[in-house]
């Protein structure tokens, strides 16, 4: 498998007045050629703040780590310009995110907006640039397309806005698409067909993708991998399949065990829960930051956290596989 | 299942009418709820699905006389019809129906101390004014050990609780006035999946407790399947089918039903591949004369495009409003 990114040690901190909060803490990881990797976690687990780093988009008191590494293209993007930065993101590496109604100017047509991204990037005129729009629009199957470019965002539903700005972040034909839970505010049937736009994209276009979500069961017959974040570090990665048919990590397991699942009702007995709640920033707990919630705790899970260790084709950071 | 029902909606009908512009025609309305019928039976869960814009939380809002509706009637344990109350009779029954909202960050007051949100229904209506500071204090202590939180955070303010812990404290202050009939809606739809699985475990166990009826609205459908006696779908405005949560689970007659429950991620994989699905629901200002899912089903006939089809009962207990699916 060829690399289209390549992750080693990557760290974000956040410097607070009393204390640094380890948001992403020496995470490494390779995505393939054409590969949809997952990376899965609650709230505060640090998957978003992965990703945004990846585009060095960490505002201070946010700093990456100097030691950490992204490779793409054969360079280190953390260490080149900030100008030479501003040619890649939403050329080279695009990114897509959860709310499209946030994410458009409000005063501006949507194909005015694609069209500038088309301008800046790829130096088309005008009127080349707006026939381009009109093409990407029509790319990710939005009805009359070349009617619609003339549409400001709120003349668009929630599934067709967050459909443009697929076709936004797809226009300058990227390798990366990093996707920060894009269907997470769209229905159940919306959300289906906006995934599968995502991956016949993928697989059609010669393009790796980074889809984060917090919810697993989603991921079925999507991503081709996973990566469980749990404060900040990767918990478990493996192939999809594997993982959500064989969760290794307790966390994963009890994560998948959590939901509700068809053929499931209140008769048969209250829902699995994981007690207790992700650790709050800047207090995260000894050892295995997971020990206070995991049903399979040891006393030494409290004092000394494990390696990532290989298990078949996953990767998994629990005593048990020690 | 054969006592009467506790609460029986019927022929809820809300149009919003659209602010004339210069050019447009007044007479424009927001086709939100087109004739809505339910009933809940005391200690039992009703769940509402649908996708947005298909007048679920219109529906519930109408019901808790938030927006007043059209027409429609509403009879509510011995009170005949709600909707026909003055305000003095309504301000006494609000008490007996409380409300559970979808994002527990924007409906607690941020400058209120949890001890004043939590007691806040039993400080209005009837005979409230009487009780003590001290007893406030007992009264919401108590609360909050009641939803798992500790008695001891009263004073603290909104601000220090994380998500799924307000909405733990939304459900204390839902609580209080100890109703006979919560809406829920979509009070997971915020949460991670962990806190998910919590905070229904504990809308169940206060149920089991307290003879308590929820309307469940929701747009994940394993979710509402978990929790509901009872589901009806609704789109557009319109209830397309409705029994009983594990009959329509496992034998959908409606096709939006069918397209749902294929939509969902546990039966996805399993069936290999998601329906053809392109379309969008119709505009509601301007509803189509037939069935309003025409555009999109896969079984559609020239009599759907014609009528309305009508809510039938196809076997005991369960709904449909399909020509073709009878």
């Amino acid at each position: 498998m060829t690399a289209a990114l390549e992750v080693k040690n990557l760290s974000t901190r956040f410097h607070m007045v009393s204390h640094t909060v380890r948001a992403v803490d020496d995470v490494s990881f390779t995505l393939g050629e054409n590969e949809i990797l997952a990376i899965a976690g609650e709230s505060g687990s640090g998957k978003s703040a992965a990703i945004l780093s990846l585009l060095r988009l960490i505002p201070p008191p946010g700093e990456i780590d100097p030691e950490s590494r992204v490779f793409f293209e054969g360079r280190d993007i953390l260490g080149i310009g900030e100008k030479q930065m501003n040619g890649l993101r939403g050329k080279r590496i695009s990114m897509i995110f959860q709310e499209p109604s946030a994410s458009f100017n409000p005063l501006f047509t949507v194909g005015s907006q694609i069209a500038e991204v088309l301008r800046v990037h790829l130096g088309l005129s005008k009127a080349e640039s707006a026939r381009r729009a009109g093409e990407a629009l029509a790319q990710v199957r939005i009805p009359n397309a070349q009617k619609r470019v003339r549409d400001f965002p709120f003349q668009l539903s929630g599934g067709m806005l967050q459909r443009s700005m697929i076709a936004l972040a797809l226009a300058c034909g990227p390798r990366i698409l990093l996707a920060d839970e894009p269907t997470t505010a769209l229905d159940p049937t919306t959300s289906l067909r906006i995934l599968e736009l995502l991956k016949e994209k993928t697989q059609g276009a010669g393009m790796s993708m980074i889809f984060v979500t917090h919810d697993l069961e989603l991921l079925s017959g999507f991503a081709d991998r996973i990566m469980v974040m749990y404060a900040g570090r990767i918990f478990e990665s493996g192939p999809a399949g594997l993982m959500l048919e064989r969760p290794l990590h307790p966390y994963t397991q009890d994560l998948l065990a959590a939901i509700p699942r068809p053929g499931v009702f209140k008769d048969s007995g209250r829902l699995y829960s994981i007690q207790g709640r992700v650790p709050a920033a800047g207090s995260r707990p000894s050892g295995c930051a997971y020990h206070p919630r995991c049903r399979l705790a040891s006393p030494r899970c409290a004092q000394e956290e494990p390696d990532l260790v290989q298990k078949e084709n996953s990767f998994v950071r629990c005593r048990l596989y020690v | 299942m054969s006592s009467a029902p506790f609460i029986v909606v019927k022929d809820l009908v809300k149009h919003f009418p659209l602010k004339a512009g210069l050019f447009s025609r007044a007479a424009e309305k927001v086709h939100a709820v087109n004739g809505v019928s339910l009933a809940i039976e005391r200690g039992r869960t009703h769940g509402l699905v649908g996708e947005s814009g298909s007048g679920k939380t219109t529906t519930a809002r109408l019901l808790l006389r938030v927006i007043e509706p059209d027409s429609g009637s509403f009879s509510f344990g011995e009170t005949p019809d709600v909707f026909a109350l003055g305000p003095p009779e309504l301000k006494k029954l609000r008490r007996g129906m409380q409300y559970i909202f979808q994002d527990p960050y924007a409906s607690l007051n941020p400058k209120m101390q949890i001890r004043g949100i939590v007691t806040e229904p039993l400080r209005y209506g009837e005979g409230s004014s009487r009780l003590s500071s001290r007893e406030l204090d007992d009264t919401a202590a108590g609360l909050l050990e009641r939803v798992g939180l500790s008695g001891s955070d009263i004073r603290k303010y909104p601000h220090e609780f994380s998500g799924g812990q307000r909405q733990r404290i939304c459900i204390a202050r839902a609580l209080s006035a100890r109703p006979s009939f919560i809406v829920c809606d979509e009070p997971v739809s915020s949460l991670d999946v962990s806190i998910q699985s919590q905070i229904l475990n504990l809308l169940l166990d206060i149920q089991e407790e307290t003879g308590i009826s929820y309307l469940f609205i929701a747009h994940n459908l394993a979710v509402v399947f978990y929790l509901s006696d009872y589901v009806s779908v609704m789109y557009a405005g319109r209830i397309v089918e409705a029994g009983p949560s594990k009959v329509l689970s496992s034998r959908a007659r409606h096709p939006y039903t069918r397209l749902l429950l294929a939509a969902m991620p546990g039966n996805r994989s399993a069936e290999g591949g998601a329906p053809p699905d392109s379309g969008e629901p119709p505009s509601l200002i301007r509803l189509p004369p037939g069935c309003a899912f025409y555009s999109r089903c896969p079984q559609r006939s020239q009599e759907c495009a014609r009528e309305v089809p009508p809510l039938e009962e196809t076997e005991s207990g369960h709904h449909s409003a399909c020509f073709r699916e009878r």
